[in-house]
C-alpha cells in the first residue's frame, strides 16, 4: 500500500521541479545579483568570509563588510560574501574564493588563522587578509589593531569621572588578545592616578550574558563606579546591570555602543575593521605592494573613542581635553601604552 | 530507491522556490551546486569530507532507530566524541601510529558515555530517549564550551577551542592537499560491518526484534532494558567516532563550532536511506553533495546558505512525520 503510495507521489513531484525551474527561468534572471560569477573585466574584486557568527552580529562581521561596501561604493569593487557554517566551512570558503580569482579575500577572525595559512600557500598567486592574527606569508596582509592605545584613553577617563577611586575591567574570554584591552585600560588609569584601583574580571565567554550581569553586579557591589565591557555578547547583560544602577557608567567596545544606555555609557572603545578592510582595498586599488602586517593605532583611525554625545556633561571639559593630550602624546610616540600583563607591570606613567 | 526518487525531486522544487525567493535563480543555483560539489577533484574530495562526517551520525541514529529508538541526540554525541579526541589528541604526546587509534577509540567512548547516558534514563527510569537526547545536545555543546575556554582551556588556544594536534596524530589522506582521509573507508566499513551485525548475529537480530515488536522480544526472553542501553551507548559510540575523525582528519583541533549540524542532519540521511547501512551510504554522498555545494552556491549563484539549512530542516520533518504516521497505523488498533 505505501509502495503505491509513493510511486504515485515522484509524478507530482517531478511536475512541481520542472514548473519551478521554469519560473525560475522566467523571473530569477532579474534579480540582478550578478549570477554566474562573471566580473566586470578589470574591476577590482573583493571578497570575505565570515566566521560562524555571519552577518547581522553588530560586531565584527557587520563591521568588515561595511568597509567591503564603502569599497563597492568608492572605488567601484565587485564583492562576495560567504558566511560559514562550521568551522569547517573556513578552508573551503576560502578555496573557493581564492579559485575565483580575486584581488583579495579578507578572513574575519583569528579563528581562520590556520585554515587561512594552508590556503594561502596553496593558492601563492592569490592575495589574503586576516584579521587579528598573524599570518607569516608573503601573500598575506595581517591586520591587528592598537587595542591597548585607545583602553588607555579609556582608563584614563574612567579614572578621572571615578568617585569612589576603583573602576573595572569585565573582559570576554582570557586570552592575549584581550589582555591588550585590559593592559592599556590600567596602565591609561594609572597614568593619570596612582591612587585608582582596577579590578579585572573575565566572563569565560563572549556570549553569556546572565554571567556578563552577575559579574558586573559583583563588581558594583565592591564599590566599582566605572566598568570598561570588553565582553561581546556578554557585556550587554552587564550593561544592563549598569544601567539599574545610579551614579555607575560603563564604557562600551567595538562598535558604538553609546546608544544602549544613554547617559551611562561614557564612550565606546571603536575597532574599525571597516577602515582596516577599506585601507587593504583600497592598496589593491592603487596597485601598491600590499603590506605583510598592517596594524591599525590611533593616528589611522583604526581604534579610537567615540564623541561623548551623551556624557559630555559627566565628564567634564577638563578630562575631555586631557583625554585628547593623553592621545596626541601616543600619536607622537611619547607614552607607549603596554599591551601584556608583563608590560603593564613594568609601565611607568609618563610625565608629560 | 522509487521513494527517495520522489523525495528528492519535491526537496529540488522547494529549494528552487526558495531561491527564487531569496532572489536567485534556481537554475544557475544548480549549477553552482553541482559544480561545486563535484567539479574537479579538489570538489569531489570536499564532497567526500561532509559525506564522511555525515556518514558516522547517519549509522548511529539508524542503529537506535532499528532497535526502536529515536536518538535525536547524535549531535551532542558528535559534539562530546570530538571535544575528548580534542582533548587527549592536543596532549598525546606519542607517534601517530599509536596516537591516532588512541585518540579514534577516546571518541568514540566519549559519544558512548553520552549515548548511554540517555540509555540509563530509559532502561533504569523509562525516560523518553528522544526528550533526553535533544536536552543532552545542549548540555553537550555548553559543557564543550565550558571546558575548552575554562579549565580544560590548552596553552596555545584562542578563542573556543583546543590547540592544534600535532601533525603526526593527522589522519593520513587519500588524496594530496585534500581533507579526505581514511575515515571515509573507515566509516564505509563500519556500514558494512553494521549490516553484517543486523543480517547474521544474535545481537542484531535481539536489536530488530526490540526495534519492532517490543512485547514479542520481551516474551521470548529478550533483556529490553539492556537492549536499549546498548543500542544507545554504541549509537553514541558512532557518532563520537564520528567527532573524533572530524578533529583529527579535517579540523586537526576541536573547535565548538565543528559541526553545522550533522547530528541532525543525519536523521534525515538515515531515514533516506531507510535504516539500511548500505543505502545510508549513497543517501550521506547525496547530502554531502547538498553540504558541499552550498558554499559555491553562496559564491556564485549568491543563494544564501540557509536555503539549504531550510531544506535539510524540511526533509527531516517530512520523513521523521512519515515515518511517525506509518508507525501509529501499524501499532494502533485500527
Amino acid at each position: 500500500m505505501m509502495q503505491l503510495g509513493m510511486r504515485g507521489c515522484l509524478k507530482p513531484a517531478a511536475i512541481l521541479l520542472i514548473s519551478t525551474l521554469a519560473l525560475g527561468a522566467c523571473s530569477g534572471g532579474s534579480s540582478g545579483s550578478g549570477s554566474g560569477g562573471s566580473p566586470a573585466k578589470g574591476g577590482l574584486r573583493l571578497a570575505m568570509v565570515t566566521d560562524v557568527g555571519g552577518l547581522g552580529d553588530k560586531s565584527f562581521n557587520d563591521s568588515a563588510y561595511a568597509g567591503l561596501k564603502k569599497a563597492k561604493a568608492d572605488l567601484g569593487a565587485d564583492i562576495e560574501v560567504l558566511e560559514s557554517k562550521s568551522a569547517a566551512d573556513y578552508q573551503p570558503n576560502l578555496t573557493v574564493l581564492a579559485d575565483g580569482g580575486y584581488d583579495d579575500i579578507f578572513a574575519i577572525g583569528f579563528l581562520m588563522n590556520k585554515d587561512l595559512a594552508q590556503v594561502a600557500k596553496n593558492h601563492p598567486q592569490g592575495h589574503f587578509a586576516i584579521v587579528d592574527a598573524v599570518v607569516d606569508l608573503p601573500n598575506v596582509t595581517s591586520i591587528t589593531f592598537r587595542e591597548q592605545d585607545a583602553s588607555f584613553l579609556a582608563g584614563a577617563l574612567a579614572a578621572r569621572v571615578s568617585k569612589t577611586k576603583m573602576i573595572g575591567f569585565l573582559g570576554g574570554l582570557d586570552i592575549p588578545l584581550l589582555r591588550k584591552f585590559e593592559a592599556g585600560f590600567s596602565a591609561g588609569a594609572h597614568q593619570v592616578d596612582p591612587s585608582v584601583k582596577v579590578e579585572v574580571k573575565y566572563v569565560g565567554s563572549f556570549e553569556d550574558v546572565a554571567s556578563g550581569k552577575e559579574l558586573a553586579s559583583v563588581l558594583l557591589n565592591d564599590h566599582v563606579d566605572v566598568i570598561y565591557v570588553a565582553a561581546g555578547k556578554s557585556g550587554l547583560g552587564a550593561i544592563g546591570a549598569i544601567r539599574d544602577t545610579p551614579n555607575v557608567y560603563a564604557i562600551g567596545v567595538d562598535s558604538d555602543q553609546d546608544d544602549l544606555a544613554k547617559g551611562k555609557i561614557l564612550t565606546s572603545v571603536l575597532k574599525r575593521v571597516d577602515v582596516a578592510v577599506f585601507h587593504v582595498a583600497q592598496d589593491a586599488k592603487n596597485k601598491k605592494k600590499p603590506s605583510g602586517h598592517l596594524e591599525l593605532g590611533l593616528k589611522d583611525d583604526g581604534v579610537g573613542l567615540t564623541e561623548f554625545q551623551y556624557t559630555r556633561a559627566i565628564i567634564g571639559a577638563k578630562t575631555i581635553a586631557e583625554v585628547g593630550r593623553l592621545r596626541q602624546a601616543i600619536i607622537a610616540g611619547k607614552i607607549t601604552p603596554p599591551q601584556t600583563r608583563e608590560e603593564l607591570q613594568n609601565y611607568k606613567p609618563v610625565k608629560l | 530507491m522509487i521513494r527517495a526518487l520522489g523525495v528528492a525531486l519535491a526537496l529540488a522544487a522547494i529549494a528552487a522556490l526558495a531561491m527564487i525567493v531569496a532572489g536567485a535563480n534556481p537554475i544557475v543555483g544548480f549549477f553552482a551546486l553541482f559544480r561545486g560539489a563535484l567539479g574537479g577533484p579538489n570538489q569531489i574530495a570536499e564532497t567526500l569530507v561532509q559525506t564522511t562526517s555525515l556518514l558516522f551520525p547517519s549509522l548511529a541514529v539508524a542503529f537506535a532507530f532499528r532497535a526502536g529508538l529515536f536518538n535525536i541526540g547524535a549531535e551532542g554525541q558528535l559534539i562530546i566524541g570530538g571535544l575528548v579526541a580534542g582533548l587527549i589528541g592536543a596532549r598525546l604526546n606519542v607517534p601517530g601510529a599509536l596516537a591516532i587509534p588512541v585518540i579514534l577509540v577516546a571518541g568514540a567512548f566519549g559519544g558512548a558515555l553520552w549515548g548511554s547516558t540517555a540509555g540509563v534514563l530509559r532502561a533504569r527510569f523509562g525516560g523518553n530517549e528522544v526528550i533526553a537526547t535533544l536536552m543532552l545536545n545542549i548540555v553537550a555543546a555548553l559543557l564543550a564550551n565550558y571546558l575548552v575556554v575554562g579549565p580544560l582551556h590548552s596553552p596555545g588556544a584562542t578563542g573556543a577551542e583546543t590547540a592544534q594536534l600535532p601533525e603526526s596524530s593527522w589522519l593520513p589522506t587519500l588524496l594530496a592537499d585534500t581533507r579526505l582521509t581514511i575515515a571515509l573507508p573507515i566509516a564505509i566499513l563500519l556500514a558494512f560491518a553494521l549490516r553484517f551485525v543486523f543480517d547474521r548475529t544474535i545481537f542484531g537480530y535481539e536489536l530488530r526484534a526490540a526495534g519492532d515488536a517490543p512485547e514479542a522480544a520481551r516474551r521470548a526472553g529478550i533483556n529490553l532494558a539492556r537492549t536499549a542501553f546498548v543500542a544507545m551507548a554504541l549509537s553514541g559510540a558512532m557518532a563520537g567516532l564520528g567527532g573524533a575523525t572530524i578533529v583529527t582528519g579535517v579540523l586537526h583541533r576541536f573547535n565548538v563550532a565543528l559541526s553545522p549540524g550533522y547530528g541532525f542532519i543525519a536523521i534525515a540521511v538515515a531515514l533516506v536511506g531507510d535504516l539500511d547501512p548500505l543505502r545510508i551510504i549513497v543517501a550521506a554522498f547525496a547530502f554531502g553533495i547538498l553540504q558541499s555545494g552550498s558554499l559555491t552556491m553562496q559564491a556564485y549563484a549568491h543563494v544564501p546558505k540557509d536555503v539549504v539549512t531550510f531544506v535539510e530542516g524540511l526533509a527531516i520533518v517530512a520523513l521523521a512525520a512519515r515515518r511517525f504516521v506509518a508507525e501509529r497505523a501499524k501499532t494502533s488498533p485500527a
